[in-house]
């Protein structure tokens, strides 16, 4: 007898893409799409893999008032049959929409990923995360810093981190996206993380301080302003101990 | 028909007559323009280095034009950078008005010029100003509005200038968003806004602009960038050639 198929739609109601739910990133990522976030915080949600899932297209028909809505879902396939997952976000309303409809109206969220190569048999990933946004009609650019996370990995077994402290802080004029309106005043938000020993391959991240997506900075001054990465670390390979700091400046006026 | 035969000749010659001094005048024209024009290198000071423009001859506004871009090519700019404001304002005289600028807050006006005479680079209308920062010359921006071609290809020829001046640049190798390797179409098609490249210790100065508090954490860099402004309905592009403030742990 043929096994039946099963076919699960399940309805997450949960901040997606939100600023308090957003999980550490896999190893080795590089600039995520709203869409590749969505995927990855569904599978922090739900356990299900999503790394061969589908962006699909779903109708959703209400018998009651005879309405359709159609959304875009993931479409997951199991040996035992498929999954869709409409994955639903609380908007600044309070009210429960899609999550791909809503991220279609957010600016798109930037990395700055690359890795640390001048260390001696060890690589250091980064990736740090904030909108960039465009007005025109005021002339400014604003950026809502939003997390930093990092991991390491080495082709000798000897190799360790001992000690890290990452950070990613971020200082301009504080402005309101909607209405566009400057505050008139300054903002500083930082990101930090302070690890002994952490473990090869895992992601380790701070977002804690996520600016909302309303808000963002303005970088009018050259020296006062901007964004900076920083990481100070003691790495031992070999039975040698060694240290190492490095910033870079991912914006700026 | 005699007539009309006649009157066609009496047409000839008066054609004839015309064009005869119309090339006169052309001539005259084109000999009095060779005589009193002087050599581009006298014009700009610049050398062969120099980025290519647009120099239409027969046009006076257009090769007052193509010589202001010269002005600030990027071999010149180099020179220009990190020079008193006095300084710049004696060498760019009438060509300057304080401005505030698009690109940057309303309530921010930049301290800086633009320079009142259009610029051309292949035969495209570029904006350039001249940022100040403590009363010396740390930047100049070129604004090429929708003409984003025409604007990397400017950036492309800048960072070619450099390199081949302050040799590989000190951009941190994996570094995204680089000028260096950006083909037109990722530029043109990607999401990045921002992209840009910088040389630590080049001969050109920032001396003295680096506020006292920031010397033990940030330094001055000589750098060009490029950026895409997404308007209304179309996308600007601006590329700049001046410092980059980086933090003194940036080796």
């Amino acid at each position: 007898m043929k096994k039946m198929k099963v076919l699960a739609l399940l309805m997450i109601s949960s901040l997606l893409i939100g600023n308090s739910s957003v999980p550490a990133l896999a190893e080795g990522s590089t600039m995520l799409t709203y869409e590749q976030q969505i995927m990855e915080q569904v599978e922090e949600m739900t356990g299900f893999e999503t790394e061969d899932a589908e962006i699909v297209t779903v109708s959703n028909g209400n018998s009651l008032s005879r309405s359709t809505t159609i959304e875009k879902a993931i479409k997951i396939t199991q040996d035992n049959g498929v999954i869709i997952i409409v994955p639903k976000i609380a908007n600044a309303n309070n009210d429960v929409v899609n999550s791909f409809s809503y991220a279609e109206t957010k600016p798109m969220s930037r990395s700055t990923s690359f890795e640390v190569t001048h260390l001696v048999d060890m690589t250091i990933n980064f990736s740090c995360f904030y909108n960039q946004e465009y007005f025109w009609e005021e002339g400014v650019t604003l950026y809502t810093p939003k997390s930093i996370y990092f991991s390491w990995n080495s082709d000798e077994s000897s190799a360790k981190v001992d000690d890290i402290e990452v950070t990613f802080d971020a200082k301009g004029d504080y402005w309101k996206i909607d209405p566009l309106t400057d505050l008139g005043y300054e903002k500083y938000v930082s990101f930090e993380v302070s690890k002994t020993n952490p473990k090869e391959g895992i992601s380790y991240g701070d977002w804690g301080d996520a600016m909302n997506d309303n808000y963002g900075i303005a970088c009018t001054n050259y020296f006062d302003h901007g964004g900076n990465i920083w990481y100070s670390l003691e790495y031992t390979v070999n039975g040698v101990t060694r240290y190492d700091t490095y910033s870079w400046t991912p914006f700026g006026k | 028909m005699i007539h009309t035969v006649g009157r066609l000749l009496e047409n000839k010659r008066t054609k004839k007559s015309l064009l005869a001094i119309f090339f006169l005048l052309i001539s005259c024209i084109t000999l009095a323009a060779c005589a009193t024009k002087p050599n581009e290198a006298e014009l700009n000071g610049t050398t062969q280095n120099d980025m290519s423009y647009q120099n239409i001859a027969g046009d006076g506004r257009d090769e007052v034009t193509a010589d202001v871009m010269s002005r600030v090519s990027a071999a010149r700019v180099t020179e220009l950078l990190g020079m008193n404001r006095s300084e710049v304002e004696a060498i760019f005289g009438d060509l300057l008005e304080e401005t505030e600028l698009t690109g940057v807050s309303k309530n921010h006006p930049l301290d800086g010029y633009a320079l009142t005479q259009e610029l051309l680079y292949n035969d495209v209308p570029v904006q350039a100003v001249l940022e100040f920062e403590d009363e010396k010359l740390f930047r100049v921006q070129y604004y090429f509005k929708s003409e984003n071609e025409a604007a990397y290809s400017f950036a492309q020829e800048a960072y070619m200038l450099l390199v081949a001046n302050y040799g590989e640049s000190d951009t941190y190798e994996t570094m995204p968003d680089r000028v260096e390797g950006l083909t037109l179409e990722e530029y043109l098609e990607g999401d990045e806004p921002d992209y840009q490249e910088y040389w630590i210790g080049s001969e050109v100065s920032f001396d003295g602009m680096l506020p006292e508090e920031y010397k033990d954490s940030k330094r001055i860099d000589l750098g060009i960038g490029i950026k895409k402004l997404p308007m209304e309905s179309s996308t600007e592009t601006v590329v700049y050639i001046g410092g980059i403030v980086n933090s003194t742990d940036t080796k």
